[in-house]
Formats: C-alpha cells, structure tokens, sequence
C-alpha cells in the first residue's frame, strides 16, 4: 500500500507540474529605462501575524504607483543605521492616493536595494485591519484584538532588519536571538501609533518575539508561533 | 549569469511554487519575488539553485495564507488539472493537506529530497516532518480508500 501510494503520489506531482508552462517572461529587472508602467514595489504589513524569514515574504499588499527613487539617503528619517555594512532608513511611510485619511506607517528603505533612477523597493508596516478597499483603518487607536501586531523583516546584509506595528494594549517586545538573554525592543511612536525596528546581526539562527501587555505574553487568536528562523 | 539561471530555472520553480500553492497566478508572483529579492546579493549567493528553491518554499507560505483566506471567501471550484480523473483525484486531495503537510509531501515526493534536507529548508526539527510526512500519508491513505 505504501508503495502503491508513494508511486501515485510521485505520477500525480508530476504530472500536475507538468501542465505548469512558461510563457516567456522577461528576468524582473526594477528599472524604469525597460517598461515604462513598472509598479513602486511598496510591500505593506497588514494586520494580524506575518512572518517573513527573507524579503518580500512579508507581504500583504503591493502597492502600485510610478515612483522612483530621487534621493539617498532620504530627508527625514526616523531611524538611520547600519547593519552588516549596509546602510538603512526608517521614515515616514508614503501615502497613498488611493487611501485619503489613511495613516501611512512607517517605511523602510535599505540603500542595497534602492538606487537613484530604479523604482522603489521598501517595506512598510502600518497597524489596524486592512480596510475592504485595501487600506489602512482610518481608526488605529481603536483595532480589534484580532490584530495584535503586524510584524516582518527585510534582510540587509547578511543581517536582518525586523520592524512591527504594535496594538495599543502592547507595551512590550520582548526579543530574543538564538539562546541569548532576552532584552526589550524600544518602541517608538509615530502617527499615533506605536512602532519598534529592530536589528538582527549576521549569523542569527532564530529569532524570537514575545509581545507582552503588562507582563503577560499576548497570544494571539491566529495561534502563530513568533519564532522566526533566519536563513 | 542571472540571466542564464533564469531561463533554465524559472518552469521547475514555477512547477514547484504551483504544487505550493496550487494557484498559477501565486505561482508566478513566488517565482517572480523570489529572483527579484535575490538580485541585489547575486554575486554572494554559493549555491543559487538552492538559495532559490528555499525563497520559492518561503514565499509560497505567505501566498498560501493569501489563498487560503480567498478559498475561505470563494470555494474552490472542482478542476480538471492532468486529463486523468485518477490523478486528478489525488492533487484534489494533496491539495486540501494542511500547508506544512502538503510542502513535505511534494518536496518529498517531486522533488525527491531526503526528510533531512526538508527539515534544514522548512526550519523544522527532523522529527516533526517525519511526523508531518506519515499523518500526510494517514490521511491521503483514508480518503483514497
């Protein structure tokens, strides 16, 4: 039975990957000199647990818009570092046209992955429950407890920069790496909302995060573990 | 040489991340992020072909949360996938395993990876995917009798 299963295991994977045809599509190169309607890759972090080991992973809407980078470093930034070499911005999140009276959140932006003349390529993190049209909630301060936190990291370097948006209950991150001491993130606010960045250095196997209100850890209705293996 | 490793390793990705996912469109858009998130470290990456697999399994899990909060909406409509009702049956069923179940069973079963190699690309303990591969198994066995 065993093999019996295993062979129609093996003829159905690949036989349904066979139907899998490539139309010819061209390597994705982020620069505005080859198409002329490429998308500002602008990921945000919607609410509710997300968990991102590389970049991009984290994302829950890509914003689209003709955006292209004009300045580094940009004006303003919250946060400026550095990590494993390469420099990073934290900054007032862009807003959207589409979404008037939305909060912006707070935007990352890694020099490695943003040059002059190239579309953007950043990560967002904005607190509360998306919006059926696809936007923040105009009514952070007051999310549903479903939300907990809205979370992600982006890899820089050889390290990662991992950042959250935290519901207002939360009034502490607790991080750890690998087996080390655990330590509190600094939060910070921004809009009215509370956010935290926080650095992971090169060579960090797992990441893990508590989110603690009063003291206790918050478990979130989603059930996700906040153990992050870095790759 | 990016080039060159996307045009022989863009259909066995997009072959991959659709077994992940079981949506074309999420397929293309894993394969898609997962060479664009690598360009920018090309020249550091040892070992591309496995450096891409592991992004393709790693943002199939974000877009199978998005599937699955769309099939949550919209049922998914029976599908004709290989012309062979008896196969077809089967991806019905491997498509309807929880998603860490499923992701051991096709990087087990299509692409031929050892449980040890499963367990070092999900980030998971040997033993857990060994158990995830035989309630997988349990379960495929039950409704296919």
């Amino acid at each position: 039975m065993t093999t019996s299963l295993d062979d129609k295991l093996r003829r159905t994977l690949t036989a349904v990957a066979d139907t899998v045809q490539a139309a010819e599509h061209a390597l994705p190169a982020p620069s505005p000199a080859r198409t002329g309607s490429r998308k500002r890759r602008r990921l945000l972090i919607g609410a509710g647990v997300t968990i991102a080991a590389i970049p991009l992973a984290a994302a829950a809407i890509i914003r689209s818009g003709s955006e292209y980078v004009d300045q580094i470093p940009p004006e303003n930034p919250i946060i400026s570092g550095s990590l494993d070499g390469e420099r990073y911005w934290v900054v007032d999140g862009r807003d959207d046209p589409r979404c008037p009276g939305s909060p912006s959140g707070i935007e990352l932006i890694a020099e490695a992955h943003n040059v002059v003349g190239q579309e953007w390529s950043t990560v967002g993190a904005v607190f509360g429950e998306q919006t059926a049209d696809g936007c923040p909630s105009r009514q952070p301060a007051d999310p549903p407890e479903s939300t907990y936190f809205a979370d992600g990291g982006l890899q820089i370097g050889d390290g990662m920069l991992w950042m959250g948006a935290l519901h207002p209950d939360i009034d502490q991150v607790r991080v750890v790496l690998d087996d080390g001491e655990a330590f509190n993130a600094a939060i910070f606010e921004h809009e009215g909302g509370e956010y935290y960045v926080l650095e992971v250095p090169p060579g960090t196997e797992t990441l893990t995060i508590d989110y603690l209100t009063d003291g206790d850890v918050v478990e979130p209705p989603t059930g996700d573990r906040h153990v992050v293996p870095i790759e | 040489m990016l080039e060159e490793t996307y045009r022989e390793l863009r259909l066995p990705l997009l072959r991959l991340a659709f077994l992940l996912t079981g949506s074309r469109e999420t397929a293309e858009d894993v394969v898609q992020s997962a060479f664009l998130s690598a360009q920018p470290r090309w020249h550091r990456i040892d070992d591309p072909p496995a450096y891409l697999r592991r992004s393709v399994v790693n943002l199939a899990k974000d877009g199978q949360r998005r599937e699955y909060r769309r099939r949550r909406l919209l049922p998914p409509e029976p599908e004709s996938v290989t012309a062979n009702p008896e196969l077809d049956e089967t991806w019905a069923l491997v498509r309807q395993l929880p998603p860490k179940q499923r992701a051991v069973v096709v990087l087990h079963y299509y692409e031929d990876l050892p449980l040890v190699d499963i367990a070092r690309l999900l980030h998971r303990p040997a033993s857990t995917v060994r158990s995830d591969l035989r309630r997988a198994l349990d379960r495929l066995r039950k409704a296919l009798r």
